[in-house]
């Protein structure tokens, strides 16, 4: 294995909104996998509900509290810029 | 790297193992009984059933997941078993039926003649906690999380309809009310079923199986023994296991788990093929998960799985009634148990006794089950057996 660089920008290959998660997470929120520029397909956070096709940029904001009630980091997926995505 | 890649076909095996008997506690709370107290209930429910003794068993094959240390023994020595070998396994939700598969293989291996199969776990509440969350649980995926993302991308791709997803809990609980075993026995209308609270979209509460506490033990044994002693079937004739590890590669999470691969591999072993089964107990956690199966089966092409569910096929009376017993979905899903229950479920319907849910007519019946840690990694079994 070896590190490799990946884009910005991806495309939702398919989202749920969750309502019970583990402890920390702010439920209700949107998540799903995306396919970024490059080949990968990752899950994570989205911003807003969003369908599969929907073009969708890289953000880092806050996704939980970890157990001393501290926000953690992580990668949030948000409409991209100039993007049209229905819902 | 060596055998990179889906050699296939690496565990295709045919050999017969008689299941001479099966026994199981129903699911549920259990509060106030032990895992070893359950356990010790089917194990001597299914040896009743087989009429034997504890000194006929020579080895044991026992799945839990969250049980602590050799749970079998544990089990068997407040029974007063003999020393002889056990191996507990552990396997995901897949462990059940990976115990049979052992059991099965160890027979079919010349190795025994008679072997118990048990599968037991006391269950807590709510998500289950993995004892080793990867990336993906990091950032805040669940298991209904998984499923409801596949079943998006389905109807992405395929335009299913929710209803065939909820149609599947309506079956699963009029399958249940025949089944004095099932623990959720009232029906539910798909109306009910799409307004009950949401989980993970578009799955919802009565779309996930509940967590439950349970056992369920089955005695396997050689043909040549089983001949030898006037006995018969029903038969395990193969069981195949599969596993995904994630390698990269983008997953099409409309072919859930390695549910195809095990099935063409117990297929070919065997030469039966997905129209000649007449009963399948599959592995229902989420009713998506259940839709996904039929395709992975091949009891239908792929993107036809809902039809399955809506125009009856899977019901009871239907071509080809899938989780009769009610499924995980009515039954609750202690994770050891579920495996090893699935085929009490099988055997009753193989020898024409499924009492208020026969299948009429059953000759030939699969098992399937599926476990892991999200897209991660995980085992997937799937097993055929016949009446005859």
């Amino acid at each position: 294995m070896a590190p490799a660089k990946i884009g910005r920008r991806g495309t939702v290959y398919s989202a749920t909104r969750i309502h019970q998660a583990a402890a920390g997470f702010f439920v209700p929120f949107d998540a799903g996998y995306v396919d970024i520029e490059g080949g990968l397909r990752v899950f994570a956070h989205l911003g807003g509900s969003l369908a599969p096709g929907a073009t969708v940029a890289l953000e880092i904001g806050t996704i939980k509290t970890d157990k001393e009630g501290s926000a953690r980091s992580g990668p949030i997926y948000r409409t991209a810029p100039g993007a049209k995505n229905s819902t | 790297m060596i055998g990179a890649g889906h050699v296939g076909l690496s565990n295709m095996i045919e050999g017969k193992a008689a299941i001479l008997g099966v026994g199981m506690t129903p699911f549920g709370k259990h509060e106030d009984r032990t895992v070893e107290d359950l356990a010790r209930a089917a194990v001597v429910a299914a040896l009743a059933d087989a009429g034997l003794g504890r000194d006929d068993v020579q080895a044991v094959f026992a799945a839990h997941l969250y049980q602590g240390e050799v749970l079998g023994q544990r089990v068997l020595r407040g029974l007063g078993f003999p020393e002889i070998p056990v191996l507990n396994l552990e396997n995901a939700c897949a462990g059940g039926s990976s115990a049979v598969r052992a059991g099965w293989l160890a027979i079919a291996a010349g190795q025994y003649d008679r072997v118990l199969v048990i599968g037991a776990e006391k269950m807590g509440r709510g998500l289950i906690n993995f004892v080793n969350p990867d990336l993906e649980q990091a950032m805040g995926i669940t298991a209904p999380a998984q499923y409801a993302l596949a079943a998006r991308r389905h109807m992405h791709e395929f335009g299913t309809p929710v209803e065939g997803f909820a149609e599947i809990a309506v079956k699963s609980r009029y399958h249940a009310g025949r089944n004095p075993n099932a623990w959720f026995r009232d029906p539910v209308t798909r109306d009910e079923v799409l307004a009950s609270r949401p989980i993970a979209e578009p799955l919802t509460l009565l779309q996930c199986c509940r967590n439950g506490s349970g056992a369920a033990a089955l005695v396997l044994a050689s043909e040549k023994w089983t001949r030898a002693h006037g006995r018969g079937g029903p038969w395990v004739r193969t069981s195949a296991l599969a596993s995904w590890m994630s390698d990269g590669t983008q997953k099409d999470l409309t072919d859930f788990g390695a549910t195809r691969r095990a099935a063409i591999e117990a297929y070919e072993a065997t030469g039966i093929g997905p129209d000649a089964v007449d009963a399948v107990e599959l592995h229902d956690a989420f009713t998506c998960g259940e839709l996904l199966h039929y395709e992975g089966l091949q009891l239908c092409a792929k993107g036809e799985g809902a039809r399955l569910a809506l125009d009856g096929t899977t019901r009871l009376g239907g071509r080809v009634p899938v989780n009769v017993s009610g499924g995980l979905l009515a039954k609750s899903h202690p994770l050891g148990a579920t495996g090893v229950a699935q085929f009490c479920e099988l055997t009753w319907q193989l020898r024409g006794t499924a009492t208020g849910r026969q299948v009429e007519d059953a000759r030939v019946a699969l098992a399937h089950s599926q476990g892991g840690v999200s897209l991660e990694a995980g085992a997937t079994c799937v097993t055929l057996l016949t009446r005859d």
